[in-house]
Formats: structure tokens, C-alpha cells, sequence
């Protein structure tokens, strides 16, 4: 339906700002993984969609050991877009957000499993390193 | 695992009962509770999240429940729920006072209390079985590629029944995959920092957990902390007279460390670690202790490995109850408690023989009782190591 739409739509912005920021592809995965189960259990009537996934993705930064500081991480968003962002208004959403996700804030994906194989001594003598990072 | 919103203070006390704290440290107070509902007495660790706060929810704190999430073991301590606390009805994320805290199972003992209190009489079955368990819980901690990062032993709590729980994973933290990612190198509480943290290195592993269990074992051999030092030079100064100063040709590389030059100049040599154990002499588990007291990391075993030492199946056989507990907790507060009590104790008796100092002037048979009996002696003995305790609580 409708709601469904919008949401791949922002998921699909919150994918290419993070590319921008050349963040690592676990935290933008995290990010657009916080989104998802944040509406799950709310409407997108709820809140400020946008501000809710610049939060998801400053939650994630913070979850997943790649951590900005928030002036810095707003900074970053302001080069890219237009959007007037207020650092207190994302604090507050973080709350929610986090409650929202109830602290689930583990995301099993393959970014670390294959990052450890790419990188694993033993495998890139016997494997063609190019061949490797292509799949990565 | 849910969390649980409660609106004001008051709903608080209606949930709880018997509130008391028993714990302070740099992260918040540690509460103890009994559940008005269930009747189960749980510990809250408390985060004070305040809304002047440039960074939001502290990240240390998302990094803990992210840990204690992962875990699932009978030897590490698991997280209940989470309970967020406000004072306004708008929500508690507008609200300046909010708290939020860590709901855990109340465990009474630790290790920091089971061994210096002079009533408990160890035995090698219980020592072993400590062990045993901190080791299981320590392995399953690095099998999903985690390390703790502060372990020591008012880290380590005893339930009644003799199981050890693993606690406080506030520093803990995901190894990453990539060899060449640094982490924080002020880790670990000073007392069981290992000699690669002392020496600056930022690329460390989990062995420095196998090192703060190798402080562990020692403390429990020796009633006391292996290494007290007062500073991180003093640190490396007692652990290097007793394991001799490393070289590139011992510890590969270790003249590169940052801080090799500063901490290694004008050490003398001490009593090696088997003299400092001459009492233990023959016996297995100084051979353990060697193996997990090595400098250099990478000789250093790994947590796996001290499992399966000999020393776990010889006789006698690892047992969780072969010691008594007392009912009443023995714990890090206990230990400060009892080392304030003494400390007052020891001015009333100071007072008292300045008192009689000033009496002898005129009468010279107070002369033999103004000397203190050989019972306080030892008390003031006990002071002087306690006091290391409470200095070591103020850093994290």
C-alpha cells in the first residue's frame, strides 16, 4: 500500500545520504534495518519520517562502533541537502526511536563475515583478490 | 527482551520495594530492589540520560546492551529489561531528569568481597570451581569475538549457591574484523591491566582478558591483588622485577610500543613469580598461573586453552559449594565499608593513645597499657590493602 511506498522511497534516500557520507556498508544497513523495525510499530503519520531516519542513521553510527558526533554527523547532512535539522529535535527522536525499537539494536548481517573472509590470509594466497572484492 | 516505561518516581516506589544502593561508581549507582509484584530482589544499574547532553543516549551504554544481548550463558550475568524512568507526564523523552536503568538479577557476593573477608577460609575445590567457571563464561564471551575488557574481581559475582556471574560489560566491546583497527588503549582498571595496555599498545586482543584472570587467580592465592600499583609506572615496575624486562627478542616487536622507553627504564630485578608463590611450590596451578601472567600476548594462552590445563581435572575436583557463604553479602561496598569502619577505629584508638600520651607525663603506669594490642596491629595491616581498593574504584 501507500505507507509501504513511502517507506522504500526513504529507505532508498536514507541508502544514497549514507553513500554520500561514505559511511561503511554495516552502518547503513543497520540504519535502514532501525527504520524498518522502527514502522513496524508505528504510523508514518507519527512523526517526521526524514528526521526519523537521519536519527536511525545517527543510532546506527553509534550501535555499530563507527561513531560521529552529532554537530559533526548534522554538519554532514547540511552539505548534502537543505533540510534545516535542530540537534535537540534528533535527541528527542532518539529516544523514541530507541524505544521504538525497544533497544533491539543487534543487526545480524554478512558485511563482518565477508569482510573477514575477503581479509583472511590463508584465502587470498589459494583466491584471485580481485575476483573476492567484486563479490564484496 | 521489553522495555518498561514508568511516568514518575512515584510509580517507581510502586513497583519496588526495599530500594537501597549499593554500589557507586563513574557510570551511576547500582540500586538493589525487591519486585513488589514477583518478590525478586533485582539490581538496577542506573544511566542518567539528561536532556543538556550534546550526544543523546550514551553510546557506551547502546554498546553494553548490545553485548549483554548477545550473550546467553549461565556464567555471565544477563540483562532482565530496561526500565526508563521520567518526572513529567509530556514523555520521558522531554523530560531533563529522566534516568534509564539496567534491569539484572540481584547477585550478593563478588569476588572482591569473598576474598578479603578473614572469615571465609578458601579451598582449593571452590578456588578451582571460580575459576573453572569465569574461564566457561570468558571463552563464550570471545567465541562470538568479544572482549570484556574490564574484568577484575568486583567484576565477578557469586550467587549463594556458588555460581559465578560475569558482570559489567560497560567497557566491552566487538572485535573488529580488520587487524588493523585500533582501539581505546585506557582500558581495564589499573590493578589488571596487562603489560602490552601499560606499554601503550592500541591493537590489542582478547587476551588482556586472560591476563586480568590470571590477576584473578593470583588474588585468590594470595588473599590480596598480585599487582597494586599505585600508577601505570609503578604497574609496570612490579610486573616487570617479577617477570624481567622484555626485548624484541622475548616479545616480538614490544621496543615499538609507544611507551616501551618511559616504563622500562630503572627497574630492578624482583623475586620471579614462582618465588613470590614459594609457598605454592609443586603444586599445578602455579604452572597455570605462569601460563596466564605471560607478557607478552601472543605466548599468552587463550581462554580455551587454560580450560582444558590439567589443573581442572586433578583432585581435588572443582565444587560450587565446597565453600560457605555467608548469607549476609560480601561485596566491593562491603570490603569499603569494612576498611572505613577500621580506618574510624584506628583514629578512636589513635586519639585514645594521644590521650594517654599526654596522661603519662604525670603517671608512668599507663606506660604499658598506652601500647595497643597486637589485635589492632593487625587491623592497621589490613588497612594500608584496603586502601588500594578504594583508590582503584575512582578510575574506570
Amino acid at each position: 500500500d501507500d505507507e509501504y511506498l513511502i517507506l522504500i522511497k526513504n529507505i532508498q534516500k536514507a541508502s544514497l545520504l549514507c553513500m554520500r557520507f561514505n559511511f561503511p556498508l554495516h552502518v547503513e544497513a543497520s540504519a535502514i534495518m532501525f527504520f524498518k523495525r522502527f514502522f513496524l510499530g508505528h504510523s508514518i503519520m507519527e512523526y517526521d519520517i526524514s528526521k526519523i531516519m537521519l536519527t536511525c542513521i545517527y543510532i546506527s553510527c553509534k550501535a555499530e562502533d563507527y561513531y560521529q558526533d552529532l554537530s559533526h554527523f548534522l554538519a554532514k547532512v547540511q552539505e548534502v541537502t537543505t533540510a534545516e535539522v535542530d540537534p535537540k529535535e534528533i535527541l528527542k527522536l532518539e529516544l523514541v526511536v530507541l524505544q521504538g525499537l525497544q533497544f533491539h539494536m543487534l543487526v545480524y548481517h554478512p558485511y563482518r563475515s565477508v569482510f573477514a573472509f575477503v581479509h583472511d590470509p590463508e584465502l587470498t594466497k589459494s583466491l584471485r583478490i580481485s575476483s573476492v572484492n567484486e563479490i564484496y | 527482551m521489553p522495555s518498561v516505561v514508568i511516568h514518575n518516581v512515584r510509580e517507581l516506589r510502586e513497583r519496588y520495594e526495599k530500594v537501597l544502593v549499593v554500589g557507586e561508581g563513574a557510570y551511576g549507582r547500582v540500586l538493589k530492589a525487591t519486585e513488589r509484584i514477583t518478590k525478586e530482589i533485582v539490581a538496577l544499574k542506573s544511566i542518567p540520560l539528561c536532556s543538556g547532553d550534546k550526544e543523546g543516549f550514551p553510546i557506551s551504554t547502546i554498546r553494553e546492551i548490545n553485548q549483554l544481548k548477545t550473550f546467553n550463558h549461565n556464567n555471565v550475568l544477563s540483562l532482565r529489561y530496561l526500565l526508563l524512568v521520567s518526572d513529567t507526564k509530556e514523555g520521558w523523552a522531554t523530560c531533563s531528569r529522566s534516568e534509564a536503568y539496567l534491569v539484572f538479577d540481584y547477585v550478593p557476593h563478588d569476588l572482591t568481597g569473598i576474598i578479603s573477608d578473614p572469615g571465609i577460609l578458601m579451598n582449593e575445590a571452590s578456588i578451582k570451581s571460580y575459576m573453572q567457571q569465569l574461564l566457561t563464561a570468558v571463552v563464550h564471551v570471545h567465541s562470538f569475538g568479544s572482549m570484556h575488557c574490564d574484568i577484575k574481581s568486583s567484576n565477578v559475582l557469586v550467587k549463594y549457591d556458588g555460581t559465578v556471574k560475569l558482570a559489567d560489560f560497560g567497557l566491552a566491546r566487538f572485535k573488529n574484523p580488520n587487524p588493523n583497527v585500533t582501539y581505546c588503549n585506557n582500558v581495564v582498571t589499573r590493578w589488571y591491566r596487562p603489560p602490552e595496555l601499560l606499554l601503550g599498545d592500541n591493537k590489542y586482543n582478547e587476551k588482556i582478558d586472560v591476563w586480568a584472570v590470571g590477576c584473578i587467580l593470583a588474588e585468590f592465592m594470595d588473599r590480596r591483588p598480585i599487582y597494586p600499583g599505585s600508577d601505570e609506572k609503578d604497574m609496570c615496575a612490579r610486573i616487570f622485577s617479577m617477570m624481567g624486562v622484555p626485548t624484541n627478542s622475548t616479545w616480538n616487536n614490544v621496543e615499538g610500543l609507544k611507551l616501551y622507553r618511559v616504563m622500562t627504564s630503572g627497574i630492578a630485578k624482583g623475586p620471579s613469580l614462582r618465588d613470590h608463590f614459594a609457598s605454592f611450590r609443586g603444586f599445578v596451578v602455579v604452572d597455570l598461573l605462569e601460563a596466564l601472567l605471560q607478557i607478552d600476548p601472543n605466548k599468552r594462552i587463550s581462554a580455551e586453552q587454560a580450560l582444558r590445563h590439567p589443573w581442572f581435572s586433578q583432585a581435588p575436583e572443582p565444587s560450587k559449594s565446597a565453600l560457605k557463604l555467608p548469607t549476609e553479602s560480601r561485596n566491593e561496598s562491603w570490603v569499603k565499608k569494612q576498611f572505613a569502619e577500621q580506618e574510624k577505629r584506628r583514629m578512636q584508638s589513635h586519639q585514645q593513645q594521644m590521650l594517654r600520651n599526654g596522661n603519662r607525663k604525670r603517671s608512668i603506669d599507663t606506660l604499658n597499657a598506652s601500647q595497643p594490642p597486637p589485635k589492632k596491629q593487625q587491623k592497621i595491616t589490613n588497612t594500608v590493602r584496603y586502601n588500594g581498593h578504594t583508590i582503584t574504584n575512582t578510575i574506570h
